[in-house]
């Protein structure tokens, strides 16, 4: 009984036929751009939770500086209120000598106002500064999210790419990762 | 309905308390690492790790049902952890149930770290090693690799209420959202893209 070999074209055997004309380059391709977008999505991250840090510690250092200016304000207050009892005081009073101290204390009463004045003045300035400098850490996370986002939306267009292997998708996952890139710069900018 | 899916006729409750009332310093911090290993920030770390392995394979054996299998990997990850993130935030938004440490009485419960209040259901640490765990069972052939993907999720749902942050049924249902995400991507891209197919 002679043998006969009949080849049957199997599903392996294509797949190793469209390897060899499409390669697997682009698998290859897809996976190291996958790897370079993954790293590049870690550092965005990174600099996305650093960003949050920054803000929040900008924003702890601007409540700290407002309540010690609230602190400076009480001070200014009570030293208002002792200055108010002792012009009262001079006016209720007829002892020349009496008249006199008391108008000697609302004049240093009035000088410790004003030096309380400018402290707590000054540290409110701080705190608005600091407010300030929070808001402006906080100005690239918006950004640094999308670009987040169209790093991840790359990679997901890549590996459908190696699955598909139509090759404009992985023009659309570059794109995406191009506009990824591009806002992480943006972000970095600001 | 909420009584019998999430309460589990108070086995909810008593389980939270039998995992979060075991405590020592060592399992502190062998907890804090599972969940560091399970936050969905780690998604760029295991994905690129994840795109070099694929790599490699891509190399070693390029048109092999292997290889196809680590790329099929890699799409499920990668569009898993945008769909499942999706469905995760959606639900912790709408429904807001709270957490053990908005429940219960700071003495009554040990909170490792700090203390989180809404948000509870599911649990994304949960939901994200499902989601590495399933994405990478058809890729680990050994038994040895699938036991220690089995005790990566099981280490990480079990990390969650030992820190206070989550019940047994958050971390429950967070499993099983991410099962059914990457069930439902596997599906689709074996069914209708054949490159997929292994």
């Amino acid at each position: 009984m002679s043998e006969q070999h009949m080849h049957v074209h199997g599903a392996h055997d294509h797949e190793v036929e469209h390897q060899a004309h499409h390669g697997p380059g682009l698998a290859q391709q897809v996976a190291i751009f996958t790897a370079i977008l993954s790293t590049i999505g870690a550092v965005v991250a990174y600099m996305g939770a650093a960003t949050q840090n920054e803000a929040m510690l900008f924003k702890n250092e601007a409540v700290l500086k407002k309540a010690e200016a609230s602190d400076q304000w009480n001070f200014y207050q009570s030293k208002s209120t002792k200055g108010h009892l002792a012009e009262l005081a001079s006016r209720l009073t007829k002892d020349p000598a009496q008249i006199e101290f008391y108008k000697k204390e609302v004049g240093r009463y009035d000088l410790e106002k004003k030096e309380l004045r400018i402290k707590a003045e000054d540290l409110d300035k701080e705190s608005h500064k600091m407010n300030e400098s929070s808001d402006h850490a906080l100005h690239p996370l918006h950004k640094l999210e999308q670009a987040l986002t169209l790093i991840q939306i790359a990679i997901a267009m890549g590996s459908i790419t190696a699955l598909t292997r139509k090759r404009w998708l992985f023009i659309t996952a570059i794109v995406a990762a191009a506009g990824g890139i591009t806002l992480f710069g943006i972000a970095l900018a600001l | 309905m909420k009584q019998w899916l999430y309460d589990w006729g108070a086995l909810n409750v008593t389980l939270f308390h039998a995992i979060n009332a075991i405590h020592a310093p060592w399992l502190d911090q062998l907890m804090l690492g599972l969940t560091w290993a399970g936050d969905h920030d780690r998604f760029s770390l295991y994905m690129a790790v994840l795109a070099l392995l694929t790599w490699w394979r891509f190399s070693l054996a390029p048109a092999s049902p292997a290889a196809r299998t680590w790329m099929l990997a890699v799409a499920t990850f990668s569009i898993g952890y945008l769909l499942d993130g999706m469905l995760v935030i959606g639900l912790k938004s709408a429904l807001d149930f709270p957490r053990p440490p908005a429940v219960f009485a700071p003495d009554s419960l040990v909170v490792v770290g700090t203390a989180e209040f809404h948000h509870s259901f599911p649990s994304g640490h949960a939901s994200f090693a499902t989601l590495i765990a399933a994405v990478l069972w058809p890729t680990a052939k050994s038994p040895g690799v699938r036991i220690a993907l089995v005790l990566y999720v099981i280490g990480v749902c079990l990390s969650r209420p030992y820190l206070g942050f989550h019940f047994p049924a958050d971390v429950l249902f967070g499993s099983l959202t991410s099962l059914f995400v990457v069930m439902a991507i596997r599906t689709v891209l074996t069914r209708w893209m054949p490159a997929a197919r292994g």
